[in-house]
């Protein structure tokens, strides 16, 4: 499967719950959603490839820095945004251990 | 008007980004150990840059050489005196965009001896080829991932500052 795919995914994965949960115009969340996930995920590449930081704790880097993202955009409160972004995450990336292992 | 401003900066930074030299991406390369398990007396020890500091016991088999940018990735190559606990010499492998067989002739007084053989470049890329097809991240274009972040960063601080705006 080309790296691009695994994009692909997890846009599928993580989009719905961005659009179901955050309060706001659904053009807004898809876009900052789209652009969120697409800074995270190539940046976390680039890390990941270039040094030996532990897969894990670059995956809580990115929740972080999701969950900052959509507090800024939507404001909707910053529990709730850390704990969609730390869910969508946690959801994507077991999921892709799971599809990895089997 | 400054979001188009800001964005056209950016861009231009990515372009002139994507002209600077020596960083272009270097091929992996496979180096190849034999004769290493005939000198019984010694154990042999590789150690490839970046690997988590962890070495291996050394074994007369193929490694795999990181391709990467800039600066060539390499290996340390050293053996130890099973009896004596005394050091060898250390062989540096670095990439050099062909692959070698290093074929161990001799340990005399803490020194290795090796003989050098190319790999023919069209045998060393079949197997990297092999190697890329069993791992989905070997391979992955950096230059693509950079831009793809710088872009998606711009468009974030674009919406951003638009939305504060209206």
């Amino acid at each position: 499967m080309p790296l691009y795919a695994y994009f692909a995914f997890t846009l599928l994965i993580e989009l719905p719950f961005v659009l179901w949960l955050l309060k706001g115009s659904w053009k807004e969340k898809l876009l900052i959603g789209f652009l969120l996930n697409l800074f995270t995920w190539t940046l976390l590449h680039i890390i990941y490839l270039n040094t030996n930081i532990n897969i894990n704790i670059l995956e809580i880097g990115v929740a972080i820095i999701e969950g900052l993202g959509y507090q800024l955009f939507f404001k909707n409160g910053w529990t709730k945004s850390m704990l969609l972004a730390f869910f969508i995450n946690g959801l994507s990336y077991g999921i892709g251990l799971w599809v990895n292992n089997n | 008007m400054r979001t188009l401003l800001l964005a056209l900066s950016l861009t231009i930074c990515c372009q002139i980004w994507a002209d600077m030299p020596g960083n272009k991406p270097r091929p992996d390369v496979w180096i190849q150990f034999t004769n290493t398990a005939h000198f019984t007396e010694y154990e042999f020890y590789y150690q490839a840059q970046r690997a988590d500091n962890k070495m291996d016991l050394l074994k007369d088999t193929s490694y795999l050489l990181d391709g990467g940018y800039g600066v060539p990735k390499g290996a340390m190559i050293y053996g130890i005196n099973k009896k004596t606990k005394e050091h060898t010499d250390t062989l540096y492998v670095y990439n050099q965009r062909s692959g070698m067989i290093f074929h161990l002739d001799s340990v005399e007084n803490g020194k290795m001896k090796f003989s050098e053989t190319e790999i023919p470049v069209t045998l060393s890329a079949e197997k990297v080829v092999v190697e890329k097809k069993e791992n989905h991240l070997q391979g992955v274009n950096m230059i693509m991932l950079i831009s793809l972040t710088a872009i998606a960063l711009m468009g974030l601080i674009a919406f951003f500052v638009m939305k504060k705006k209206s």
